[in-house]
């Protein structure tokens, strides 16, 4: 294994993301780093999907701020990885090519549909601490009526979100070829 | 309306101006105004004297930090690689350093107490802002519904430097929406380009004036007004302070280097003066108790 990622366990299941997390290192053969969570105090008035994706950038961003390997030349990580839910590796294997192209704007989506409850984001590591760390503001904010009609499901909402900060991001859909 | 004002930078001349930059805030912000304040270690002045000269005008304090520079990898990263030779390496690159520790304290702020600030003020302790008449007016129209992802300021990318292809700006006053806000905090994040330095052999690269424009384009947080509402004016030891408080605005909306006290002040930059000058601008640092760390004149010696 001869790169790391950085594991971010937004539900912080113990044991869903132990085996979510091991089952990615056997899958891309690359080693995950689990950083620690909760390293400053928040507290609770914000519980929602969203807010547990802006609870979990704090401690993703100090951690970049303070972990001098990722300011060297010698950088070993560079790539995160977000479970939640069930923490299904579904698709999983379609991010490794990514894993060889330093992108820092990179934000990868398994799927949008409405029927289907993706569990896994990827991404750069910067480019996730610039998307997650606002998330929590998008139900304060004025929106357009445009943007509004993203609303239809939250999956949608955080892809259109990672677009409108002009992050590159992508969805890893089902292509269907029908000549 | 929620205002949030980041005050970050080296405090220089913070002592001489402080009451002014207070004033002038409260003249034009209406509602809840708290400050969030990142400062490098210094002798000019101490974390418990900041705090006490906002406190005392009745300024709401959230978060004040006072941070040594061994503190920030990423600029001992630059320190090594680019800026060996330069001089104001750490106040280019460090203040961006600075603005991302007070944006996130201002970040948890938010989402522990479950509100948005409507607009952030980036301001630095060495900088005096004029306003006129209008600059209320102005600064409440800003805020219409997609300010969020709006920056003002004196973020104008139109300024080019003759001597390359580069879009300059200036950062001296950065009024941002909400999530403009944090965006423009993560700013020295983004200055880890990528492996090794090879892409660093492109002039200009790094240094965060020019970077800011093709920053702002690239996460679609732009300027939208025209109009200047407030003009921010660099004070130097050398700065003549009696004649800049009696200056109006229409003296001070033009370009720092239109002024001979900045141009002057520049040459240490430059590297462009003689060894008495620098002493001359030693004596004037020590004259008014300013610490030669603030200008690093104290590489000199």
């Amino acid at each position: 294994m001869d790169k790391k990622i950085i594991g971010l366990d937004i539900d912080q299941n113990s044991e869903k993301s132990f085996n979510f997390f091991s089952t990615i290192q056997d899958l891309l053969n690359v080693e995950v780093l689990k950083i620690d969570r909760d390293i400053i105090m928040l507290s609770n008035n914000i519980d929602y999907t969203f807010g547990k994706f802006t609870r979990a950038s704090f401690d993703l961003e100090l951690f970049l701020l303070s972990d001098e390997k990722y300011w060297t030349n010698n950088k070993e990580y560079t790539s995160v990885i977000l479970g939640w839910g069930d923490y299904s590796t579904e698709k999983i294997v379609e991010v490794k090519p990514f894993l060889e192209i330093y992108n820092k704007n990179l934000i990868v989506f398994s799927n949008l549909n409405r029927e289907y409850k993706p569990e896994w984001i990827f991404g750069n590591a910067i480019a996730i601490t610039k998307w997650a760390s606002s998330l929590f503001k998008i139900d304060f904010c004025s929106l357009s009526q445009r943007d509004l009609d993203f609303y239809s499901c939250d999956m949608q909402i955080l892809f259109w979100y990672a677009h409108r900060i002009g992050l590159d991001a992508i969805v890893l859909e089902d292509i269907q070829y029908d000549l | 309306m929620k205002n949030a004002i980041l005050l970050c930078g080296y405090s220089r001349t913070w002592n001489l101006i402080k009451d002014k930059i207070i004033d002038t805030l409260g003249n034009i912000l209406d509602g809840q105004t708290d400050w969030y304040v990142a400062l490098w270690n210094t002798t000019t002045t101490s974390k418990e004297n900041v705090l006490n000269d906002l406190v005392r005008r009745n300024q709401n304090v959230i978060s004040i930090k006072w941070v040594d520079l061994d503190e920030s990898h990423l600029l001992n990263f630059h320190r090594k690689i680019i800026y060996r030779e330069v001089l104001s390496h750490k106040a280019i690159i460090g203040l961006t350093y600075l603005r991302e520790l007070a944006s996130f304290d201002k970040r948890v702020y938010e989402y522990n107490h479950g509100f948005i600030y409507d607009r952030v003020f980036f301001i630095r302790p060495d900088v005096l802002y004029f306003t006129n008449d209008n600059t209320k007016n102005i600064l409440n129209s800003y805020v219409t519904d997609d300010f969020n992802f709006s920056i003002s300021g004196d973020y104008f990318p139109t300024i080019t430097n003759s001597k390359s292809d580069f879009i300059n700006t200036g950062d001296l006053i950065f009024i941002a929406g909400s999530i403009a806000s944090d965006i423009l905090g993560f700013f020295h994040l983004d200055l880890n380009e990528s492996y090794g330095n090879k892409h660093y052999s492109h002039p200009g690269i790094s240094d965060p004036h020019r970077r800011m424009p093709a920053y702002m384009l690239k996460h679609m947080v732009g300027f939208k007004h025209g109009i200047r509402s407030m003009s921010p004016r660099v004070v130097r030891p050398n700065t003549d302070l009696s004649n800049l408080v009696l200056n109006s605005w229409n003296n001070h909306v033009r370009r720092q280097t239109d002024f001979e006290d900045f141009r002057e002040w520049n040459k240490i930059s430059l590297r462009t003066i003689e060894a008495d000058d620098y002493q001359r601008f030693i004596d004037l640092c020590l004259s008014l108790s300013i610490d030669l760390q603030d200008y690093e004149l104290n590489r000199i010696l």
